[in-house]
């Protein structure tokens, strides 16, 4: 390029209106780019708050233990265990409570075994109220009532129970349990009948 | 017959057989239920499966059939037991000494456990706890009478000498006496 070319186009380059672009190009650039951040932080805390959203709908159980008793039938060689739960649902999906078990747990034959027996809720009286499965538990819901077993007095053979646990099982599968210490015994009124 | 699955059980899981029997009776139309008395020496837990069953309601079990891919005799019952315990047992068979109890325990639709000892019978033991475990069609039949067949062929041709075919028809035979056995003795019924 000759001399003359070059200084051509250096002045065209410098005049007004030239300097006007590059102000304007650059000042959108510095936009674009702010821009740019901004919806990047917004995508991110949308993007958070979708997975939080999302988490709450994933099967959740939360299973609390508020009172027992136990009642020996002498008649009937068996003993009836109640356990009044309650059963809480903290997701924004509905559920459906459709088992009960109580797990017992004691040593024979030099093994540890542990038997399952399931909620009967033929063994209402009075005012117990019992479950009866299935429990429909809504989104954001909770629900207490007994849980009752039937428990032979021959069942363990007359080793002593170590363990009572009581679990619960929803339409999803999630099992969630408790561990119960402490059963009061209380009179049958039947029997005293 | 369906595509096999091998899969290596531990030899755990396995309770010897050690006396077998049949009742009949109301159960299974009156046919005969076979008694499968087993060691549970190894496996206390068994013997307490069976003991416990008398004082709960009817529980949950799961069963399979399948043959043994290295050893053409044996057929294998497994058996997940869920409710009232959560325990798995797997029952071994010869073909050749012990197919009257697959063949009873298919058509009966039915089979009891019982713990014992070697040397224990049903007869001397009547007053042991037994375990009714009710066995649905798992469509092992059709496998069954293919190596119920070639297995007493086998045995027949080994034992006599005689060739494949003449062996073949005797097993048959020898399968329709057995499962006159298997359905008990008929029922009296008077004339009106």
């Amino acid at each position: 390029m000759s001399r003359e070319a070059v200084a051509l186009t250096i002045a065209a380059a410098t005049t007004p209106v030239s300097l006007a672009s590059l102000a304007v190009a650059v000042v959108a650039l510095i936009v674009s780019v702010t821009l740019g951040i901004s919806n990047r932080r917004t995508a991110k805390r949308s993007l958070r708050v979708s997975e939080q959203q999302e988490e709450r709908r994933l099967p959740q159980l939360v299973v609390t233990h508020q009172r027992s008793f136990s009642k020996h039938r002498v008649s009937k060689k068996d003993r009836v265990l109640g356990f009044q739960m309650l059963i809480t649902n903290p997701t924004d999906r509905g559920t459906a409570i459709v088992a009960a078990e109580l797990h017992l747990t004691y040593a024979a034959r030099g093994v540890v075994s542990t038997v399952k027996l399931r909620h009967d809720d033929s063994l209402v009286r009075g005012a117990d109220r019992p479950f009866t499965m299935p429990v429909q538990l809504g989104a954001n819901d909770a629900v207490s009532n007994w849980l009752l077993f039937r428990v032979d007095d021959e069942l363990t053979g007359g080793r002593p129970i170590d363990r009572y646990e009581v679990f619960v099982r929803d339409v999803h599968d999630l099992t969630e349990g408790v561990h119960v210490t402490l059963i009061p015994e209380v009179e049958d009124e039947e029997e005293e009948g | 017959m369906k595509k096999r699955r091998g899969e290596r059980l531990n030899e755990s899981l396995f309770v010897p057989i050690v006396g077998d029997a049949a009742i009949g009776g109301p159960v299974s139309d009156g046919r005969l239920v076979p008694v499968l008395i087993l060691d549970a020496t190894a496996r206390p837990e068994v013997g307490e499966l069976i003991r416990v069953h008398e004082h709960v309601p009817p529980g949950d079990v799961t069963i399979v059939w399948g043959s043994n891919l290295s050893n053409r005799d044996v057929v294998i019952l497994r058996m997940w037991f869920l409710i009232p315990m959560e325990i798995e047992i797997v029952l071994a068979f010869s073909i050749e000494s012990q197919a009257i109890l697959v063949d009873s325990m298919l058509i009966s639709g039915a089979v009891y456990l019982q713990a014992g000892k070697p040397g224990d019978r049903l007869a001397t033991t009547m007053d042991q706890p037994r375990l009714l475990i009710e066995l649905p069609d798992t469509g092992f039949g059709p496998d069954w009478e293919k190596l119920l067949l070639d297995g007493w062929t086998r045995m027949f041709s080994r034992t006599t000498g005689l060739p494949r075919l003449r062996a073949r028809l005797i097993a048959q035979e020898e399968v329709r006496k057995m499962r006159m056995i298997a359905r008990g003795p008929k029922r009296y019924e008077p004339d009106e």
